[in-house]
């Protein structure tokens, strides 16, 4: 998978999600991955424990300070956050690999679970990103495969932060997008980016 | 909004009365919601038109439903008699993502708002709503749930919806995106049975003579799956991991007596109400209250809470 891509002009019918016929989901992911995604995640993912803190008051408020709805009023918040845990368990035999850590918050520990791939479940990288709606896409297909193909090149960043596989009991940072944890009861986080915490980071 | 200004600029252009029929509030004194949805023989059809009709009528609406029959050109007639019973609002499952386009244009253009339901057309602009539910999502899940019933192993049998409409490709589509990354599970056969338990029942039955020693089954509706889990039980083969997309109450029944073991809730019951009200709104003030496109995430049903799920809702 390459950093950067070249797009032709013969390309950007590929770009453009009114056009079924010829819209390409990697071609698209690629084009706003490094721009716009990964910038996204950097400068706007809020610290995990406040949104979790903020989402045990008022959800809505939560939701609507902190994070995005990506189909409307029935659908779930979603947020780009990020984090410094302690990790407690590393699978990486799974396809659907997970890492779990523990993260400070407000005096307790609260467990979440980073998905790490190469198996990515869900729609949370996507349906945290307020530029890419779903009524910017003809039907349902072309924003499934904008999932991912966003998913693919989640896992695969967030792989490079996995080389060596960090230690349970190391402490690491993390930027990744959350569903809110509340209906399914766990905080899952897609991850974005694993790196060893900077002791400056405590 | 540039879309919505052109079509403002467009409508004006034909000249000022054809402006004032596009306006809704026009019909509102007509306080008729026409509802037009697949046969009800499907319960999950039955139960879409249940929820549109008991919100309408609380809210102070009469109701014409209307069943289409997945047949585009019989939608096409009821969308006629909507129009002719000056309808104030359409709640729309249609006959086909690129079928149904010029029946709803065909509404619009006589000043009644559509508001779709659980299938999508392959057009914005036309309907003033499209509210699905995030079949992509429901799809992972149910088959992340087969992956772990299917022990991460082993040969399945795929049966996929109806060809003309999206929901039928984006189950297939969560459905792979999920399984296809497990190299050791194995698809020996994928067959349409347009979303028909009797002829699920029939393609079971014939798929079994060529592969009968399958692990499992994964279907793009609970109807498919209950005739797949009958031609399995019958060939005494009822240890076969089938997974369902609906929610029915015929599924869950059946997840509770072990044939089945997982479905994927769509809130159609919700969907429906929703879309009344959205209509509602909009008469009232002549607006959108929401976005066009809207999803609506949808629930995994597994033994651990079938119990809760009754008509589409979880209790």
């Amino acid at each position: 998978m390459t950093a950067c891509k070249i797009v032709h002009d013969s390309d950007k019918a590929a770009l453009d999600p009114s056009d079924p016929n010829n819209f390409d989901a990697r071609v698209y992911v690629d084009a706003v991955w490094d721009r716009k995604v990964v910038t996204y995640f950097d400068q706007r993912a809020h610290p995990v424990t406040q949104v979790l803190a903020s989402l045990a008051g008022d959800k809505d408020a939560a939701g609507a300070k902190f994070g995005h709805r990506a189909g409307g009023d029935g659908s779930p918040w979603t947020f780009a956050v990020r984090g410094v845990g302690v990790v407690k368990s590393v699978d990486t035999a799974s396809h659907h690999g997970e890492l779990t850590v523990d993260v400070a918050a407000a005096g307790h520990p609260v467990a979440a679970t980073l998905q790490i791939g190469p198996v990515i479940f869900g729609t949370a990288v996507r349906d945290s990103l307020p530029f890419i709606a779903f009524g910017d896409f003809v039907n349902q297909i072309q924003y499934a495969e904008v999932s991912r193909a966003l998913n693919d090149r989640a896992a695969a960043l967030a792989h490079t932060g996995l080389r060596p596989v960090p230690r349970v009991g190391s402490k690491i940072e993390f930027v990744g997008a959350m569903t809110d944890p509340s209906l399914t009861g766990d905080t899952t986080i897609t991850a974005l980016r694993i790196r060893a915490a900077a002791v400056s980071a405590q | 909004m540039e879309k919505r200004l052109a079509t403002y600029a467009a409508l004006c252009s034909l000249g000022l009365a054809v402006f004032g029929l596009a306006l809704p509030q026009v019909h509102a004194a007509g306080k008729l919601i026409a509802i037009i949805t697949p046969s009800h023989d499907n319960p999950f059809f039955a139960s879409e038109a249940a929820g549109a009709e008991a919100r309408a009528k609380a809210l102070g609406y009469e109701t014409l439903v209307l069943v289409h029959d997945d047949d585009a050109n019989k939608q096409d007639q009821l969308i006629d008699t909507a129009i002719s019973r000056k309808a104030a609002a359409i709640i729309l499952d249609n006959a086909g993502a690129d079928a149904s386009i010029a029946a709803v244009e065909k509404a619009k253009a006589a000043g009644i708002p559509s508001f779709l339901i659980d299938r999508e057309i392959n057009k914005t602009g036309v309907a003033v709503a499209q509210i699905v539910s995030n079949n992509y999502q429901g799809a992972t899940l149910g088959a992340q749930q087969f992956l772990k019933d299917m022990g991460e192993k082993g040969t399945y049998v795929e049966l996929v919806g109806k060809e003309s409409d999206t929901n039928a490709h984006i189950r297939s589509k969560g459905y792979h995106d999920v399984l296809d990354q497990i190299p050791e599970l194995k698809l020996v056969e994928a067959q349409s049975a347009n979303w028909s338990q009797t002829e699920a029942n029939s393609k079971m039955e014939s798929i079994l003579q060529a592969h009968p020693d399958i692990k499992g089954v994964i279907s793009g509706n609970d109807t498919m799956a209950m005739g797949a889990s009958a031609a399995l039980q019958a060939a005494g083969k009822g240890n076969v991991i089938v997974v369902g997309f609906d929610g029915s109450n015929d599924v869950r029944d059946a997840i509770k007596s072990g044939k089945i073991k997982a479905t994927v809730l769509q809130p159609a019951y919700r969907i429906s109400q929703m879309a009344v009200e959205e209509a509602d709104a909009y008469l009232k003030s002549g607006k959108a209250n929401q976005p066009e496109k809207q999803s609506i995430d949808c629930v995994l049903i597994t033994p651990a809470n079938a119990g809760k799920l009754d008509n589409f809702q979880l209790k």
